[in-house]
Formats: structure tokens, sequence, C-alpha cells
């Protein structure tokens, strides 16, 4: 390959937690709008490796998802979105 | 008297209801939590709300808005499943979630603490704490 071109970052930028850096900022199923920082446009629930949200974190926000899209406060897919 | 548990319930209501109607139904749900010896320690509803897809009523078509209300409660297992039947049964609730937020109940900033507390309701025959309500999620 051409040498330089697809030369790899040698370091990689850390992500930090939000939930872990903010302890004000708390995971709940009521609050749509922290939840969909955490979502595609699509609906899906971003993975951790993108988000760089801890592990602990990620399984709670995970459950939070789900029961907010249950509530019909986040849709399930961005086909069955009322948008307005 | 049985331990209470910490508990919030999330419901939906359709949107046509006046606010009398409301507050006629959100007390009536309270009352569950009470006669089962539970205590109400928030009540809040919000205001109209568009939700994110539509939801299919019984009675009224497809629906896009609605009121969410919460109730933060000391309950006990009979008094959730009790207060679930009844959501469940009822027309003006769209959905409605039940959370387990902690296995001890302290009574902290109670509002409504004047009517509720210990009137261990004498109907109920020591019942086992019903670990089923851990967290039921119902369309």
């Amino acid at each position: 390959m051409a040498n330089g071109r697809y030369r790899r970052r040698i370091y990689v930028r850390r992500k930090v937690c939000k939930f872990c850096a903010d302890k004000q900022m708390k995971i709940d199923y009521k609050d749509p709008d922290t939840l969909k920082q955490f979502i595609t446009e699509r609906g899906k629930i971003l993975p951790r490796r993108i988000t760089g949200t801890c592990a602990k974190h990620q399984r709670r926000l995970t459950t939070a998802i789900k029961q907010a899209r249950i509530m019909a406060l986040i849709p399930f897919t961005s086909g069955h979105a009322l948008e307005d | 008297m049985t331990n209470l548990r910490s508990y919030e319930t999330f419901f939906l209501l359709v949107p046509g209801l006046s606010d009398d109607e409301r507050s006629a139904l959100i007390e009536k749900y309270q009352n569950i939590i009470k006669e089962y010896g539970g205590q109400i320690t928030k009540t809040d509803p919000w205001p109209l709300r568009k939700l994110a897809y539509r939801v299919a009523s019984k009675t009224q078509g497809y629906l896009t808005s609605g009121y969410y209300v919460l109730l933060e409660y000391g309950g006990t297992g009979d008094g959730v499943a009790e207060l679930q039947r009844n959501l469940r049964l009822d027309e003006n609730v769209l959905k409605f979630i039940t959370i387990k937020k902690d296995d001890e109940f302290t009574g902290q900033d109670a509002e409504s603490t004047e009517s509720a507390p210990e009137t261990s309701p004498d109907s109920e025959p020591e019942a086992p704490e019903e670990e089923a309500s851990e967290q039921k999620e119902v369309e």
C-alpha cells in the first residue's frame, strides 16, 4: 500500500463515559432528551465503542432506552416515528 | 404490617380527557395504593405530550399524543398487582410501566402521609411479599 496514506494514528483519543464524568447526569427512562444522545437516527442503541460509555452505565442505559420505547417516549425505529 | 418497597408507576392517558377527569383517575389509582397500605410520595402529571409513535387505542383509533403521569410510592406486592390490574382494564390508559426503585421504602418527602400510614388492610391475610413484581413491562 502507498506508504503514509494509511498510516495509523498512534494515539486514540480516550473516550470517557459521560455518566462517570458528570455525576449529575442520571439515566432515566423518563428523560428522552438524554437517551436520544445514545441512539442512532434510526433509533438503534449506539454501541459502547462509539459513545465511550462504561460497561456499568451502558447496561443501565440499554434498559432505560428499552423502557422509554415501551412508553412511547422514543421510537423503536425511525420508520414508526412521528416527526412533526 | 408488611414492609413496603419503593416503586414508581408511569402511565399514559388518552389525550381526550379533561383536567377533572384526569385528576379523578389519578386519585383513583392513588387510592388503590393506599388501600393496600402504601404511601404516595410523589405525583407528577405531565402536560400533554407528543408520542414517539402512534399508539392504537381500543376505542379511539390511533393516537399521537397523551398525558403521562408519574406516581412514586411505597407499596406492597399486592397493591402493585391490583394497581396494574386496574390500569390494564382502563381504556383511558394506553401504556404503563412499574419500576421497583428500591427494596426498602423510607418515606422521604412524604407529601401525603396524612391519610395513608399504617392502615394495615384487614382483608390482606399476611400475604407473602410477591417477588413477581420485579419489573413488569406491559404494552
